[in-house]
């Protein structure tokens, strides 16, 4: 290719991607804002805030599924968040009358801690392609001793799947499926074949990876560059509210 | 004076860990710029290792010692390190699967470029233009464990090509395909070829290699034995070739003999040899019936369904099924064995309606990847294991189970590993190992899904024989395969499902 060519399409390549925030109805939000959330999420859970703080924390955080093409799973989570705040608040108000709603009122208050976390989490690896979330974490910098692992695992978790159904089968087809009478015996005969397979595919991967210069030395870029634009600016101190109104609200 | 790419003076490789001798012995070889060679012979002949010589992954990463002089452009194997091959040679393995490092195929064409440092915007740029070259614009941004084969190999062939490299080395990156992926990839290469690229590839099945290939080399044990032109080599006997190990260069005959095979009409034997499976107006499929489905009037994303025409299978024949990707033999042959319900239809088994939990205690299968079915501590004891598991035997019993147990290891040359781990076998023990299972069990369907994808004519020929020993007991066998060799030596009756 000339170089005027090649240039050309450098340009187009920059002009396409910065085209990319709104592309095919979706919002597409810096993941560094999304891994923001996690530790908002955190944060949240460590400080035991209000219901109503809770509330606004949640929805908040779902805000990248429902606008990221995720409505179905966000309205899932959602539905959860409003189920457990019910058995919440029906626990509290019925505690003389139906003092066996305790557990469940008990229970529910545990999964409502944890509630925030998990849709901020999965906002964070729902909406986010793999390839922009290794991105921010190159951002950060994180050491290769920890993105090479990650990158790893997003590679492996869509496979464990898959090889998971593999050796059910086969033990249906063994006839050594009984997994109530026999426990321990059930988790070794599908974790072994599933950690043999893994072991056998990190060899290949390895060998693979090294010829494509995953050991070489140096500043690695990313293909996807991530800049903080006014969308982002504006998720992150949305973001942030629940903290604001934790700190204000007495 | 053509540029002489890659050489090997005199190379003697010894893996560190190899319990017999070297694995390659006193090669010498010569790949001027623009050439396709294709070093070839039986498993273990030393072709893997020259192609591990080439792009610097012997002896840095698999250990051994290294006599003599191996040479990729300015690269010499041994003295530079496998880092440095990256920008000089594109590498693409066997195993489609287990070859990518990244989930989403957008990525991994981005990696070799992000670990040299190039500009985003340049990679991004690049990613777009080979994309459109090779014609896989329909590749772009997909999750690469949903793609199929032939499109992985695709993938890797272009993520070989993002950094220029000056040579590209292949190991049988046709071992797992079927024919419509073999063909596509054969086209990404002779671009490459007719883009004046050099290109070694390392193959026993040689019927895609022609016209591809400038010049062959024949390995035997490690040493050199025969370089001949593509004339030359389209000249030599057959016969030499298969004692060779080697694939046929031409298939037009086995696919005139499976032609043959489908036509054939089922001879009427059906008083001594009733039908073991019979299936009627079967429909196979999934997806799409759940109850949300229903509720919504929407199929599932991904939902799937085949007519089948009624077939009957018999004990004591070998049946092949043939057939593209993705047009249901897989999923008629989960469907046979009860690990899947069929949308409509019936099965019978000996004349007897089943359901899935009957088929499945009459079934064996055996995977493409054996290592999801093994799961003992010792071969013995995985043959063992469910007359152990169902327990409630006394001591007489147990006795005469381990005599049959026994027995069937001898017949299927395993008796000396018995003390041995399952997951120390190699492939091909793996095999007979999950027969002898099958066998312990008295199942009477026995399933295999391609269980010659990448082994070269000796060890086909190997697998056909058990195949027809299996059969001669009185099993039914179901192979799933697109091994033309294999399917018109060893089948008795093809279903051909396109």
């Amino acid at each position: 290719m000339s170089d005027a060519a090649a240039n050309a399409a450098v340009l187009r390549a920059q002009e396409q991607h910065t085209a990319a925030t709104v592309a095919r109805g979706r919002l597409v939000i810096d993941p560094r804002v999304k891994l923001c959330a996690l530790v908002v999420a955190n944060l949240m859970m460590f400080l035991h805030v209000s219901p109503m703080v809770q509330t606004v924390g949640v929805l908040i955080f779902a805000l990248p599924m429902l606008l990221g093409g995720k409505a179905l799973t966000a309205a899932h989570m959602l539905g959860f968040y409003a189920i457990l705040r019910a058995v919440d608040w029906a626990s509290v108000t019925f505690a003389g009358s139906a003092p066996w709603l305790h557990f469940f009122g008990a229970s529910a208050t545990g999964l409502l801690l944890m509630l925030p976390c998990i849709v901020a989490g999965m906002s964070a690896f729902c909406t986010t392609r793999p390839g922009d979330l290794v991105a921010a974490l190159r951002r950060l910098r994180l050491p290769n001793a920890i993105i090479i692992p990650a990158i790893v695992l997003l590679r492996f978790f869509p496979t464990i799947a898959h090889d998971y159904r593999m050796i059910r089968s086969s033990m249906k087809l063994r006839g050594i499926c009984g997994f109530w009478r026999h426990p321990m015996r059930s988790l070794e005969y599908v974790l072994v074949p599933l950690l043999m397979n893994a072991a056998n595919v990190a060899r290949d991967l390895t060998v693979s990876a090294l010829t494509k210069g995953m050991g070489l030395q140096g500043n690695r870029s990313s293909a996807s560059e991530l800049r903080m634009r006014a969308a982002d600016w504006f998720a992150l101190a949305l973001i942030c509210a629940p903290m604001l109104l934790h700190i204000l609200l007495p | 004076m053509t540029d002489i790419v890659c050489e090997l003076s005199d190379c003697t490789f010894r893996y560190a860990d190899a319990e017999s001798g070297a694995a390659l012995r006193n090669a010498t070889l010569r790949v001027r710029a623009g050439e396709v060679v294709v070093l070839t012979g039986r498993s273990g002949c030393g072709k893997t290792t020259v192609t591990r010589m080439l792009n610097g992954l012997a002896p840095e990463h698999f250990a051994g010692q290294l006599d003599g002089r191996a040479r990729t452009a300015d690269c010499i194997a041994g003295d530079t390190s496998v880092n440095n091959y990256v920008t000089r040679v594109g590498s693409v393995f066997q195993n489609p699967k287990t070859q990518y490092f990244h989930a989403n195929s957008s990525d991994e064409l981005a990696f070799p470029c992000e670990n040299v440092g190039m500009e985003p915007a340049q990679i991004r740029a690049r990613i777009s233009e080979r994309l459109r070259e090779f014609d896989i614009e329909h590749l772009r941004d997909r999750s690469i464990i949903q793609l199929s084969g032939g499109q992985q190999q695709q993938l890797a062939v272009a993520a070989a090509t993002m950094l220029d490299p000056r040579a590209f080395v292949l190991d049988e990156p046709t071992g797992n395909l079927d024919a419509d992926a073999i063909e596509r990839l054969r086209t990404m290469l002779m671009q490459l070829k007719c883009a004046g690229n050099t290109i070694v590839i390392a193959e026993h099945r040689l019927a895609w290699c022609a016209g591809l290939a400038d010049r062959y080399v024949l390995f035997d044990d490690g040493q050199i034995i025969g370089e001949y032109s593509a004339r030359e080599f389209a000249a030599l006997p057959a016969q030499q070739l298969r004692d060779q190990g080697l694939r046929s260069r031409d298939l037009s005959e086995q696919q005139q003999r499976i032609k043959r095979i489908i036509a054939q009409a089922e001879s009427a034997e059906t008083i001594e040899n009733p039908a073991l499976l019979s299936t009627k107006n079967l429909v196979v499929g999934y997806g799409g019936r759940g109850l949300l489905a229903h509720i919504t009037h929407r199929r599932a994303k991904n939902a799937f369904a085949r007519e089948v025409p009624d077939a009957e299978l018999r004990g004591g024949r070998i049946i092949g099924l043939m057939g593209c990707n993705g047009a249901g033999k897989s999923t008629f042959a989960r469907t046979i064995c009860g690990l899947g319900k069929p949308l409509s239809g019936e099965i019978l088994l000996d004349g007897k309606l089943a359901k899935p939990a009957k088929l499945a205690n009459n079934a064996a299968m055996v995977m493409q990847d054996v290592n999801y079915q093994l799961f003992a501590d010792s071969v013995r004891e995985e043959v063992m294991l469910e007359t152990e598991m169902r327990g409630g035997a006394d001591a007489a019993d147990m006795c005469s189970a381990r005599e049959r147990c026994d027995e069937i290891l001898r017949e299927l040359d395993l008796l000396e590993f018995a003390d041995r781990h399952p997951m120390s076998l190699s492939g091909g023990q793996k095999q007979r190992l999950a027969i002898a299972t099958a066998l312990m069990a008295r199942k009477q369907l026995v399933v295999l899904d391609e269980p010659t994808s990448g082994l070269d004519y000796t060890h086909m020929m190997q697998v056909g024989e058990l195949l027809r020993r299996l059969a001669d007991r009185g099993v039914c066998v179901l192979v799933i395969t697109h091994d033309e060799e294999l399917a018109a030596h060893f089948c008795d009756r093809i279903l051909r499902f396109d």
